[in-house]
């Protein structure tokens, strides 16, 4: 062999190992840190994480869970490293998959102090999770397209024939808050009203797209005369200038859905202590408020003092609805939905 | 058929075995240890997910379709389009080349976007003169948006092929018939491998795709698979149901790399560069206007949207300027796993051209994560790697090149397998009786000769790891994210300025990537490659 191949045989094993020991390297961790994985926005979640990170001089270590992951992402993975956790917390933006997670058991009791003025409706019996922070379900409207008028009040416009299907649109009820939405209206109207209302959207042809984003920037954008989704979304087109108004359904009736954030210690965790501290934090009036004032929740879950800039002047009337019954109707509602929307 | 057996104890049979176990150990080990550790058992529901009925399969026959307008659409006008290119050689269109293909690193959802956005004002248009409007949704719509997206992979794999050709073939045909005959009955018959080859990853990477689908309302098996694993949140469930699928890959890939004729394509690297290109037949003009249309729509409308919604420079710089951590973090990811993939992914390729072993397994191994959702893959590396003894690897960045590792090489096989047979075996004959040593040979005949394929199926495996979303965010070590997870984060919050930046950024990055392997490749290895064979002579 000659030299020049020894050299370039050499050099080509040391690239390799040098790349691979730099794969596999870790970070040295910090005396202190936490790991959480949350399915709250990176842009709303990553601000208050690092504020916590100033504060306390511990070092957060996120994972954000993304929409088109369909709620396969960080649930699983949470369920899978269950027998060697590695996450201390989960800040979950809704209530179903934290409950489940409970039920998985993935999670541990843990009562945060700063749960206390939080309605008991918010907090777990046993202490595996608590809330606050809520989003609402609304109905995106584009002022381009719609005359205000003919704006819909109710979620049950969306079946009114005057509006065109193909002017609406809706996130697939089987994924994340639209599916918590379609437990919640099951829970509230009863299975079978619940499923006859779904079903008559897709006979009418209403456009079921891919997520409550997709359905934001397809009104936004005048594809869609309105759709159905989260006031965060629907924040975010409102600061972005675009012709759109939320409305709150239902305000006559059943009331809005809201959906509160939640968090859970998980058991096991490798920073338990940190782990509490940050639930601490996330549950704060504090947090509450920068979240709020932030975008991603338009319903606080106690009284504070900030003004609501898109809400209405009379508030928002909740939709009665338990969050644990809520739950027990998911199995059935993406059972029953998924014959109905994917075929 | 070359042979590649020297002996069991040769450094060479030693290095193919290794390669082998270590592909094995990538793709097979995962998923064994994924269904031990659930235990899984063929149940009744096992059994009922194992077979489509009703509205199960018609999800499927759905996905087939949708599969089949795409890989053979794709593959026609990506004959078409590498046709194009291929002319490019020099100038400021060979650097358009490359953007095109650096159009599969733009999520599909922006392609989406561009394509609904035109697609509404045309219908605006339509209806302010009163004609009837179009609605983009539906079969026609998820197809064109799922073929846009796929192109350029088509183009590439096809202009690989181009550079392929023997020119001694192409320049002798030139002599005794004029271009037009060259190119239907010399050039496109001889290419027949390739677009075999760029079919087959078309039509596999359709099937296992639901984002596009779903998006216009097309409902496909993939979907079923996820809304399955939403809902029981149970990965044998969802091994189940991905059965189907794998009865349908293993026999695309078998086809795809069968019937491949070798001596007519071979690797030219270093060889005789084709000089005189043939030209567009002056018959094709309709076509060439038309694939040109095309090809400045696929670049050109994601790229307005890219453009529009970033703003400005400061909008793009903002964008960067944040997201160094994820840019880097993806280079390295992708780098890493293009580099890894290749000896092992190169021992599987070999392995499946001898056909003494147990060719039908081997096949069903190295396909059986081509029928894997994401999710699942990154599920069984947590599995198998989450223990507190690995638990240096399990928290460290070769989690995400695993999971691409799993998911795509069986992609560089396939590619590898083509090339492989590509090579004229008097080439390899000539070698074996000449060479000093076996890595002698290796490195001066078959590396050489492998060496178009080996960057084929690299470039694949890098742009589909860059782009890789489902598994990576599965085993990400915590605190750190690649671009792809900070542009659908962002994507949900309707940051269109910033999502666009990144995928500004992301391909930029990836531009710079290949500029410099380009110059790598031409000024060392070449200038090396020139050195030794002067020397030799």
């Amino acid at each position: 062999m000659k030299q020049r191949e020894i050299i370039v045989i050499t050099m080509s094993l040391l690239m390799a190992l040098l790349i691979l020991l730099g794969g596999c390297g870790q970070d040295a961790k910090p005396d202190s840190s936490v790991v959480v994985y949350t399915s709250v926005d990176q842009i709303y979640a990553e601000p208050i994480l690092n504020e916590f990170q100033e504060s306390s001089g511990i070092k957060v270590q996120a994972i954000y869970d993304v929409e088109a992951a369909k709620t396969t992402g960080l649930v699983n993975r949470l369920i899978a490293e269950k027998n060697n956790p590695q996450a201390d917390v989960f800040w979950n933006g809704e209530f179903a998959q934290t409950i489940l997670l409970k039920q998985e058991g993935v999670l541990t009791p843990y009562e945060s102090p700063s749960a206390q003025d939080i309605p008991e409706s918010l907090i777990d019996p046993e202490g595996y999770w608590a809330g606050a922070g809520g989003r609402c379900r609304v109905i995106l409207v584009n002022t381009e397209l719609m005359v205000p008028e003919d704006y819909p009040d109710s979620i049950f416009d969306l079946l009114d024939e005057k509006y065109p299907a193909d002017k609406i649109g809706i996130a697939y009820p089987l994924f994340g808050t639209t599916a918590t939405h379609a437990a919640a209206l099951y829970a509230y109207l009863g299975p079978e009203e619940g499923k006859k209302y779904f079903a008559a959207l897709k006979d009418r042809g209403v456009m079921v797209v891919d997520g409550n984003s997709v359905v934001r920037d397809m009104v936004a954008d005048g594809r869609l005369a309105m759709g159905l989704t989260d006031t965060d979304d629907a924040v975010a087109a409102l600061e972005d200038g675009k012709p759109v108004k939320m409305i709150f359904p239902d305000q006559d009736d059943m009331g809005t859905l809201i959906i509160p954030y939640t968090t859970g210690l998980v058991a096991g965790g490798p920073n338990p202590d940190a782990g509490q501290q940050l639930i601490d934090y996330l549950l704060s009036k504090e947090v509450e408020k920068k979240i709020f004032a932030a975008g991603f929740s338009q319903v606080t879950v106690r009284p504070l003092d900030i003004e609501a800039e898109y809400l209405p002047d009379s508030g928002v009337k909740a939709m009665q609805v338990n969050i644990t019954q809520a739950y027990e109707q998911l199995e059935l509602i993406k059972e029953e939905l998924r014959q109905i929307f994917i075929r | 058929m070359m042979h590649y057996h020297k002996g069991w104890m040769s450094p060479g049979r030693l290095g193919h075995q290794a390669g082998l176990v270590i592909f094995v150990i990538s793709i097979l080990l995962p998923l064994i240890y994924l269904l031990v550790k659930t235990g899984a058992s063929p149940t009744d529901k096992w059994l009922h997910l194992l077979l489509p009925q009703g509205r199960r399969l018609g999800l499927l026959i759905n996905s087939i379709t949708m599969g089949c307008i795409v890989s053979l659409l794709g593959t026609g006008l990506g004959f078409f389009i590498a046709a194009l290119c291929w002319r490019w050689q020099k100038g400021p269109w060979a650097y358009f080349k490359w953007v095109f293909l650096l159009m599969i690193l733009v999520p599909p959802y922006i392609h989406s976007l561009a394509w609904g956005t035109a697609f509404n004002q045309l219908d605006s248009w339509l209806l302010n003169h009163n004609w009837a409007g179009i609605s983009f949704t539906g079969w026609v719509a998820a197809s064109l948006v799922q073929l846009m997206y796929l192109l350029p992979i088509a183009a590439g794999i096809i202009m690989l092929g181009f550079q392929s050709l023997n020119p001694i073939l192409i320049e002798a045909a030139r002599v005794f018939a004029p271009d037009k005959e060259v190119w239907s009955r010399v050039i496109l018959p001889v290419s027949y491998p390739i677009l075999k080859v760029s079919t087959g990853i078309l039509f596999l990477l359709t099937i296992i795709d639901y984002s596009i689908p779903s998006l216009f309302q097309v409902s496909t098996y993939a979907m079923e698979i996820f809304a399955e694993f939403s809902a029981s949140n149970d990965p044998n469930q969802v091994m189940a149901l991905s059965i189907p699928l794998l009865f349908i890959t293993v026999p695309v890939m078998v086809f795809t790399s069968s019937g491949l004729r070798t001596v007519l394509l071979q690797p030219q690297k270093f060889n005789l560069p084709l000089k005189n290109i043939p030209a567009w037949p002056q018959e094709w003009k309709e076509l060439k206007i038309l694939t040109s249309l095309l090809l400045i729509l696929q670049v050109g409308l994601p790229l307005l949207v890219i453009i529009k919604f970033t703003g400005s420079i400061n909008s793009f710089v903002t964008a960067i300027w944040g997201s160094g951590k994820e840019i880097g973090l993806s280079l390295q990811i992708a780098s890493l796993t293009a580099l890894l993939a290749l000896p092992p992914a190169l021992s599987a390729a070999k392995n499946l051209l001898n056909k003494s072993s147990g060719n039908a397994v081997w096949w069903i191994i190295t396909t059986l994560p081509l029928a894997l959702p994401a999710p699942l893959a990154g599920i069984a590396l947590i599995a198998l790697w989450n223990h507190t003894s690995t638990n240096a690897i399990y928290g460290s960045l070769m989690m995400p090149v695993l999971a691409s590792l799993l998911r795509f090489m069986p992609l560089a096989v396939l590619v590898l397998v083509v090339y492989i047979k590509m090579i004229n075996p008097i080439y390899q004959e000539a070698g074996d009786v000449f060479q000093k040593t076996e890595l002698h040979g290796f490195l001066r005949i078959f590396l050489p000769l492998i060496l178009p394929g080996l960057l084929a199926a690299s470039g694949l495996i890098f742009a589909l790891t860059a782009g890789e979303l489902g598994a990576t965010l599965l085993v990400a070590p915590a605190g750190k994210a690649t671009l792809t997870m900070k542009i659908y984060n962002y994507l949900h919050y309707g940051a269109t300025e910033t999502v666009a930046g990144l995928c500004a950024a992301l391909m930029l990055a990836t531009f710079l990537v290949i500029i410099f392997m380009l110059w790598l490749n031409k000024f060392v290895i070449r200038n090396w490659i020139d050195q030794r064979g002067k020397a030799d002579a």
